[in-house]
């Protein structure tokens, strides 16, 4: 009866099935309840206190006692299998098989063999892992501010590159997993929240963060498809534990100074130079000051973080919810960021704890003040004795008409960039198991992001006055609807369970729409309105009011099949097939098939003897992913769009023209990734780690490529054309060099190495030889580029005019083609931008209550180009310009040039982070179940020989989606945001 | 049960996934139209044409460079400090050492080849519609094969053997067809389409490609065929197409000035136009930007921050007679006064903003062993043709006229001269030029000979893009001029490289002869 009714109101196809799982309650079987109690040893055979026990795929749970003992109801004391995990052991876990009382002695390890990843539709221990999957959980975070999980991550993950070139603190690091594998606008890894694929880094508190695990190579990444070419990286947040019931409050203040800035010359070196060259410097020098402008544009910036969380459940349910703030306030004037995260979770048990219905919902509401780098360019040429304000307290605004100059603190005071994000997303799920082993999954996933930014220029500064006061709002929404179906059976088989196998099945569903609107305004009478009253500007120009609306939907289906035996031979194979609306109409479905292996050689009878090996798996996996990154909605049809206006009988109309060059053959870019990785843990677990070869390869790369006009309309068009090969090798190495009651020193160190070459650029239709992009810029530089693109070279080769020396003021530029010239025709391949090793050093201590960490990464045998040092170093626009106070201002004899004298090795050693922290006994303290405090310093010294402001910079400038983006990395700009050095003093409390 | 439930799961995955919803990938479009929706009506034929008129805007953004800095007209000196170095292509440009990578060059070429496919593409277009009249789409195919002859003369003035595909469904990569074959194409195009074109001269006609514009190329085309090789003695049928010209209702406005002025659209004198608005966005008329001092605008009274980039080459000011309100009508020089303060403005260098006909290279500046080096910021007449709005902000709204009467008359002046003709005519038509622009008969010629027509055009079309053609045609276009040294006969000189980017793309392209081949 009640079934019917059901089914007559579900019409909707995604809630068909659901009912027929429904159906399943019926055939409900009894199970065996009861107790089981047991003990929990360490190697020594010594109780371990506070060991975690779970039954597994549940919240119930418990710790264990001053004696190492612990007692726990279970449902079904058959089937359920407990997980024992303590830090610094292997977790294990042990199927009850109807025993009432277990004893379990864990084993030291510096790699947590037994520990539960994340890899994408699912969950391995590490043991069982055939891919190349880092993990990295909440112990091993950066310390100190963070705003998102690329911040905890930085530097821990051998292969993961995480560029944060910019001290703006709105803008979000640049990530890139084992190279640069495209042209067009690479994403970097494709965040996976909770099994949510494409979502938002920044929608996740790091307080509310479990653990995150990245997925290296294509052998795991392809159960992603068409989106795991850049890699996976998926976070998985905390949620609440049936076995106890929780407060954390977790806070911070940090202070911000700016680490280093451009040594410029100050007022006695201009006038000391003003004087030796005997120019009249009178006009200038008449306010008396002695202004450095860096200094006025910066500040030191105090941020503050508070999370609070509270989470429990009881052994049907649990829950968690959480609040986090965090106030960051930037080094620049004009920069800051508060934002409020807001996260709940639900998960209830029913039907003998066969369903599971959970639900998850998240807002982040950020604002920002986004910094303008035109304020730096000012700030380099501004001279030192021009003040800020002149003697009646108003703006010295005499230069503002002169070129690059201006007065900056003006622009930062009286200008606005305002941006206000807000980001929702609900998810839902519901799990039923419908056979021993054999679960149906459904999550309905929805999410808006939406951003409102308020731009103004003021018609006094600088920046507005030529266009008499400069305003525009705009406004961006995306809504995005996610549906997934699975289908997991599990099962084991044979003697003590030796075989296991792991099948799932699944089908994905889910469309984006995005739309945009902006409008700009200039001319203002008052600039009392700012961006508020638009329509009081006279100036309202074709294309000021903008508005956009696009859509792309995907459609998926996918399976995963793993097996074991015993723990020595492994193997997964996965394959998923996807269809992308902005794939052209002859290629709208594309497959991603990938299989791995691994053997546990440590497990063979062989090597029972070889006792200082405890652990050895060798690992093979071959996959192929897919990156539609590159490709916009609607790039394979043709389109007519508004496109300026034409002059028709007095007046002019709106002109539309058909808007690119359609490419009905456009398909996804495919990457194929060998993988060979050997896991090791040695001496008792005292030394474990993992070393990793791949050689990836990109093919039918998507990318602007040129062709000839005419016969096409456009010089670029959107193709499959090109390959390239990202070679390298990895290697984690983690020792417990100490290790006792009281104190334990474990260090760790990751190290890779990437080879990246761009293979082919041409085909038959597309013949494109070579590129030319980067924009170093300097007065007299325009359309100078830095970097070639070229077919056997790398991404981020520098292509510039050879100088090595300057003799006597002089470029001695070596004339290549000796014919007499110096043309472009002279320029060379001089160097390139990525490193030949990046590395991550982590040190942990711990003496009694005490801990310390230090944390260094680096970069050994990457140039970067110190442009400010090419554009400022000189002295031909002295003196009423300023210039850097380096020895090449004093003697160069001739205009500045872009070449490669100023490109430099820019090999470094950072302290990136350190921390020390106390842990207050609380045992004696009922209320209280954890209390640590902790001091952090962030980047407090770096080791290079580069002579810019710092070694590490952007791969690009503008956003990840711009023409070009990442194709020259390692320039320094003029708009480089100084970095900061933070100070941080954190509570970390638990009730 | 088991056996049961399996079933009909399996029974329930299978209609899901058979549900033809839960696979479909159709793009819905919301913010442009798909190409087989639109054109339906006049008024969205009209905006599918009006591309091809915008296409003549890039001619006057890219070929201000390409004519008159190759020819003499102007320069774009490197300023002291290193402004407008830009990697040394416009010493390049200057000194005719020109390369396949030149930037002005490829920027010229990329400007021209892609008017063309924008007609080709746009012609088919029309061609195919079913929404308009017959007279209608005749009309409209007319002006469209006007605009798309008129880039094709620019490529073959320029490049002289160029690709020549006036064919949107020929998707060849297409070769370089001799000049002699573009020629006779454009011969044979414009005699097509020169009766078909509206020959009214009215507000509606304005901005559109007319019979006058039509036979003003033609009369172009013929008076160059011999500078450019391909054909000789066509001096009459020059005169007879500007005969044709002068017959329509074109007037030479009695005000110079009427031809520059910020809404200039109201000319009669004005053959085919590029129109501008200063409230577009799109290939704008930035020639304030491109020329102006940093500080200039205070003294002109706008807001605008320029570039300090071009200006004009002295021998080229030298020539003018300075009496001729043209020369201060052409070239701004002189103190630049700051309005609120009565005084000469004062530039970064410290150095007093004035603005002399002499360019001259500041000693020890000199570059890579050249004699280019670096002048003073102030250094140079600047553009001062097109009248400055004090209201502009980064667009001008002055139209460019690329052809109009004064320079019909001048060409049947030096078309009649040619043949030995009715010299009482070319001087009667070189005199209304001139009486024109000096606003009396007192300067007027008793006769005129080529030498005379040749200063006449540079007093009159000055940064009108008339240098590297005229210069060509009158043989001075290899003359040592400023810091160049002749390069007389280098006669390959006349056509410019085709482009390395060009040629990476369709390597059926070949190089022009003299330069060394790809």
């Amino acid at each position: 009866m009640q079934r019917k009714k059901m089914f007559s109101s579900f019409r909707h196809c995604r809630l068909a099935l659901l009912t027929v799982l429904m159906s399943f309650s019926i055939a409900a079987a009894h199970a065996q309840s009861g107790t089981v109690v047991g003990k929990i040893l360490d190697e020594l055979g010594e109780p371990i206190i506070g060991a975690n026990v779970m039954e597994k795929g549940t919240t119930n749970g418990t710790v264990t006692n001053l004696d190492g003992d612990f007692s726990l109801n279970v449902s079904n004391t058959q089937r359920a299998v407990l997980q024992i995990s303590f830090i610094g052991y292997n977790t294990v876990e042990e199927a009850l098989r109807g025993r009432g009382t277990i004893s379990v002695t864990l084993e030291p390890s510096v790699v947590n063999l037994g520990e539960v990843v994340a890899i994408g539709y699912g969950t391995q221990t590490r043991r069982e892992i055939t891919g190349s999957i880092a993990n990295v959980s909440e112990e091993d975070f950066n310390k100190g501010i963070t705003r998102d999980a690329s911040d905890l991550l930085q530097g821990k993950v051998a292969g993961l590159v995480i560029t944060s070139g910019s001290g703006d603190v709105s803008r979000e690091s640049q990530i890139r997993l084992r190279g640069t594998s495209t042209l067009q606008n690479d994403m970097g890894p494709l965040v996976v929240i909770d099994g949510i694929p494409g979502g938002e880094m920044s929608s996740v508190a790091p307080n509310d963060i479990e653990s995150i695990s990245v997925l290296k190579d294509a052998s795991s990444a392809a159960i992603y498809g068409s989106r795991g070419a850049g890699g996976v990286i998926l976070i998985t947040t905390k949620r609440g534990s049936g076995s106890r019931t929780q407060i954390n409050y977790n806070g911070y203040v940090s202070a911000d100074v700016m680490a280093n800035k451009p040594k410029l010359m100050d007022a006695s070196k201009w006038r000391e130079y003003a004087k030796a060259s005997g120019q009249d410097y009178a006009v200038y020098d008449q306010y008396g000051a002695d202004t450095d402008w860096f200094d006025e544009l910066t500040r030191t910036g105090i941020s503050q973080n508070h999370g609070l969380s509270m989470s429990g459940g009881t052994s049907k349910s649990n829950y968690r919810a959480s609040y986090n703030f965090l106030d960051r306030t930037g080094i620049m004037r004009d920069n800051d960021m508060t934002r409020h995260s807001f996260r709940f979770q639900f998960q209830q048990r029913a039907i003998n704890d066969r369903l599971r219905i959970g639900l998850t919902g998240s807002a982040t509401i950020t604002e920002m003040n986004l910094p303008r780098g035109q304020n730096f360019v000012l700030a380099y040429s501004m001279l030192p004795v021009y003040p800020v304000f002149n003697a009646d307290g108003s703006y010295f605004t005499k230069v503002n008409s002169e070129y690059d100059q201006g007065n900056p603190v003006q622009n930062q005071d009286l200008n606005q960039d305002v941006r206000n994000n807000v980001f929702f997303y609900g998810a839902g799920d519901i799990q039923f198991e419908i056979l021993q082993g054999l679960l149906i999954k459904s999550t309905l996933y929805t999410h808006r992001a939406s951003n409102e930014r308020g731009q103004f220029n003021n018609s006094a500064t600088e920046q507005g006055q030529g266009d008499s006061g400069w305003a525009r709002k705009t406004s961006n929404s995306n809504n995005r609807n996610l549906m997934e179906w699975m289908l997991d059976y599990n099962t084991e088989f044979g003697a003590e369970g030796k075989h296991k196998l792991n099948a799932m099945l699944g089908y994905s569903w889910e469309e984006n729409v995005s739309t945009s609107f902006y409008a700009t305004n200039r001319g203002f009478l008052v600039n009392d309105l700012s961006y508020n009253s638009l329509q009081s500007g006279t100036g309202l120009k074709t294309g000021d009011v903008n508005s956009s609306k696009n859509m792309n939907r995907m459609i998926s289906t996918f399976a995963r099949a793993h097996y074991s035996f015993d723990e020595r031979y492994m193997v997964t194979a996965t394959v998923r097939r996807d269809g992308s609306s902005k794939f052209g109409k002859n290629h709208k479905w594309g497959t991603f098939p990938s299989v791995s292996a691994a053997w546990g050689i440590s497990q063979e009878s062989f090597m029972k003897d070889i006792t200082w090996i405890n652990d050895l798996k060798l690992r093979a996996g071959y996959g192929v992913t897919g990156n539609q990154n590159g490709l916009g909605a609607y790039k394979s049809l043709e389109l007519y769009g508004e496109y300026g206006v034409y002059y028709d009988s007095g007046s002019w109309l709106t002109s539309y023209r058909i808007n690119q060059n359609a490419n009905p053959d456009l398909k996804w870019e495919s990457t194929a990734m060998l993988n060979i990785g050997l896991d090791f843990s040695l001496f008792k677990g005292r030394v474990g780690g993992t070393i990793e070869w791949y050689d990836k390869k990109t093919s039918d790369m998507l990318y602007r490529y040129q062709v000839p006009t005419p016969p096409y309309v456009y010089d670029r068009m959107m193709a499959n054309v090109g390959d390239m090969s990202n070679k390298g090798i990895e290697l984690l190495l983690n020792i417990d060099v100490v290790r006792n009651k009281t104190f334990s020193y474990n260090t760790s160190i990751n190290l890779s190495h990437n080879k990246n070459k761009i293979t082919k650029l041409s085909n038959d239709v597309y013949t494109t030889d070579e590129l030319y992009v980067g924009d170093p810029w300097l007065r007299g530089g325009s359309g100078v580029i830095s970097h070639i693109v070229k077919e056997g070279y790398p991404v981020g080769t520098f292509y510039l005019l050879e100088c090595n020396e300057i003799v006597d003021g002089k470029y001695v530029i070596i004339d290549q083609n000796e014919d007499g010239k110096i043309t472009d025709d002279d320029r060379k391949i001089v160097g390139n931008a990525q490193p030949d090793l990046t590395f991550g050093w982590n040190n942990n201590l711990r003496w009694n209550n005490f801990d310390m960490s230090l944390f260094f990464r680096g970069t050994i045998g990457n140039k970067v180009f110190n442009n400010p040092r090419a554009a400022y170093a000189n002295n031909t626009y002295l003196i009423g310009t300023n210039a850097l106070d380096d020895p090449l201002t004093y003697t160069m004899k001739e205009s500045s040039r872009i070449c490669s004298y100023y490109l430099e090795d820019a090999s470094h050693i950072r302290l990136d982070n350190m921390s020390i922290g106390y842990t207050f006994n609380t045992k004696n303290i009922g209320w209280l179940d954890k209390a640590r405090i902790y001091v952090a310093g962030q980047n407090l010294f770096v080791i290079t020989g580069y002579k810019g402001t710092d070694p590490e910079v952007e791969l690009y400038r503008g956003a990840a989606t711009d023409d070009d983006a990442g194709l020259s990395p390692g320039i320094e700009n003029r708009q480089f945001f100084p970095k900061s050095r933070s100070f941080t003093f954190g509570v970390n409390l638990t009730f | 049960m088991k056996k049961k439930s399996i079933i009909s799961l399996i029974l329930g995955a299978c209609v899901l996934l058979s549900l033809p919803s839960c696979f479909n990938l159709d793009e819905e479009v919301y913010g442009t139209i798909p190409a087989d929706n639109f054109g339906k009506n006049e008024g969205e034929i009209n905006a599918i044409i009006g591309p091809v008129y915008n296409t003549l805007k890039k001619y006057y953004n890219n070929f201000q460079y390409v004519s008159d800095l190759g020819g003499e007209m102007s320069i774009v000196p490197t300023r002291r400090g290193g402004d407008w170095w830009d990697g040394g292509r416009y010493r390049e440009m200057h000194f005719q050492n020109w390369t396949n990578v030149t930037g002005v060059l490829v920027s010229g070429w990329n400007a021209a080849t892609q008017s063309v496919s924008s007609c080709n593409l746009v012609y088919e277009t029309i061609n195919n519609s079913e929404s308009l009249t017959p007279e209608a789409k005749a009309s409209a195919l007319a002006e469209i094969r006007g605009v798309r002859a008129f880039w094709i003369y620019a490529l073959c003035e320029y490049w002289g053997n160029v690709p020549l595909v006036v064919d949107f469904k020929d998707t060849d990569l297409p070769t370089n067809k001799p000049r002699q074959e573009v020629y006779n194409w454009l011969v044979k195009e414009l005699n097509e389409i020169k009766d078909l074109c509206r020959s009214d001269v009215s507000a509606a006609s304005y901005g559109k490609f007319t019979k006058g514009a039509a036979y003003t190329l033609l009369a172009k085309i013929y008076l160059n065929a011999e500078a450019w090789g391909v054909d000789s003695g066509k001096w009459q049928q020059a005169a007879d197409a500007c005969d044709v010209v002068m017959g329509l209702d074109y007037v030479l406005e009695p005000n110079w000035k009427t031809n520059f002025q910020v809404h200039n659209e109201s000319s009669k004198e004005a053959i085919l136009a590029a129109c501008y608005s200063a409230q577009d966005t799109q290939d704008r008329h930035q020639m304030h930007y491109r020329t102006l001092h940093y500080k200039d605008n205070i003294a002109l009274g706008g807001t605008w921050s320029s570039w300090n980039g071009t200006c004009a080459l002295p021998d080229y000011v030298k020539r003018f007679d300075t009496e001729d309100p043209r020369y201060h009508g052409s070239f701004l020089l002189g103190e630049m006064i700051d309005p609120a303060t009565g005084q000469v403005l004062i530039t970064a260098h410290d150095r007093p903003l004035i603005h002399t006909v002499d360019v001259t290279i500041i000693p020890g500046t000199e570059r890579d062993g050249t004699v280019w080096g670096d002048v003073q910021q102030e250094d140079g007449g600047r553009c001062n043709k097109w009248d400055y709005d004090k209201a502009t902000l980064n667009a001008m709204e002055n139209d460019f006229h690329i052809f109009r009467l004064a320079d019909v008359y001048l060409m049947k002046a030096e078309a009649l001269v040619r043949m030995g003709k009715d010299l009482g005519e070319a001087t009667r038509l070189v005199n209304a030029v001139r009486e024109r622009g000096y606003g009396h008969s007192g300067k007027n010629y008793d006769s005129v000979d080529l030498e005379k027509i040749q200063l006449e055009r540079k007093f009159e079309f000055a940064w009108e893009c008339h240098a590297h053609q005229d210069d060509i045609r009158f043989g001075t276009f290899w003359d040592a001029r400023w810091l160049k040294e002749s390069t007389k006969g280098k006669d390959y000189l006349a056509i410019y490289p085709v482009p390395l980017a060009a040629w990476q793309t369709n390597q059926n392209l070949k190089q022009n002869p003299g330069y060394p081949s790809f």
